[in-house]
């Protein structure tokens, strides 16, 4: 049978009004195994301090830490904390939540952004928020540090870090300069 | 080889969550049908295939020859108790006061069959047996399977 005989129409938002529905809030509940590597970044988070895996064949030091190299394709080596400031590597200007739902008027936008963390091999970095900060602002390469929760609030998790706001320089005049330069 | 022992990270073992995955769904032609006359009249209709094939509750098209059904029948609120079963628990896993008695109550020379809650005596209950729907008074009722309140001994 061709589609367009197929009997099939949408419901218009009267039918819709009209018609009998029934609606239910699932609940779905999961606990994800972490794993070595995860579970020891997180148990991390906690205590306010970011740690990355290091490989020593390729001298990476990676994070998110994971217990596979997979470039050398060999197990990595050890542990290695890093700092939690960075600098923004890309970002985004969201001005829907998570479920497309719009912000509403005069809430400030959500800015995810992946950050480059110092002390971390180049390129390696962390998904997080941008916060403390005017979109227009925000510059690629721009310097940021980590706000973390207060620490009897932690749970491990990487919502420990609120966001990461940026370093703001003690000599403005003087980074203007540089800035421009780049 | 990977050699290095257990870390012991056992607080940050595993990330717990939920989902949020709500939705609306329409019940469709028969499936709005069914339930409006549950509603408004308080009684079962079926629906009815060209071929003869009945359907409890009311569906569109005939699972046998895939033909439409075009005919509502009414059939009432008597049924026969096809299998049942007694729930200690509810789907969240909380612990009922007292255990539920579900059962399959199918009807006369209808295909499918409503799944609800018995109030019948749990010496009485026996495969086959007649049994009566009660419904919540009209004025409460939705259109919803929830207008049947539950099934007893006819």
């Amino acid at each position: 049978m061709k589609i367009d005989k197929v009997p099939v129409k949408g419901l218009s938002s009267k039918e819709y009004e009209k018609a009998l529905k029934i609606s239910w809030d699932p609940v779905l509940k999961y606990n994800w195994d972490n794993g070595k590597a995860i579970g020891r970044y997180l148990h991390e988070l906690k205590k306010g301090r970011i740690i990355a895996r290091v490989c020593d064949k390729c001298n990476r030091i990676m994070i998110p830490p994971r217990m596979f190299c997979e470039y050398c394709f060999r197990p990595t080596d050890r542990w290695q904390y890093v700092k939690d400031t960075g600098k923004v590597n890309t970002f985004a200007v969201s001005r829907v939540y998570w479920n497309a739902q719009r912000i509403p008027q005069g809430e400030p936008p959500i800015i995810p952004a992946v950050i480059e963390i110092d002390g971390a091999s180049e390129g390696m970095g962390l998904l997080h928020l941008l916060g403390n900060v005017e979109p227009e602002d925000i510059k690629i390469g721009m310097k940021v540090r980590a706000v973390w929760k207060p620490e009897n609030e932690r749970t491990g998790s990487i919502t420990d870090i609120l966001y990461f706001e940026p370093v703001r320089e003690k000599n403005p005049p003087k980074a203007k300069p540089a800035a421009k330069r780049r | 080889m990977y050699k290095e022992k257990l870390e012991k990270n056992i607080e940050c073992g595993s990330f717990p969550g939920q989902i949020p995955v709500n939705y609306v769904y329409t019940l469709g032609i028969a499936g709005d049908e069914f339930f409006r006359t549950i509603r408004d009249k308080g009684y079962f209709i079926a629906s009815k295939c060209s071929c003869g094939k009945k359907y409890i509750p009311a569906q569109m098209y005939c699972d046998e020859c895939f033909g439409e059904c075009k005919e509502y029948v009414k059939v009432g609120t008597e049924g026969e108790l096809y299998s049942y079963t007694e729930c200690y628990y509810d789907y969240r896993g909380n612990k009922y006061d007292e255990p539920h008695l579900l059962g399959l109550v199918k009807f006369r020379d209808c295909e499918g069959g409503i799944i609800h809650r018995l109030k019948i005596n749990k010496d009485e209950i026996r495969i086959g047996m007649k049994v009566e729907a009660v419904f919540k008074p009209q004025k409460q009722r939705t259109g919803s399977v929830e207008d049947i309140l539950y099934f007893k001994k006819k």
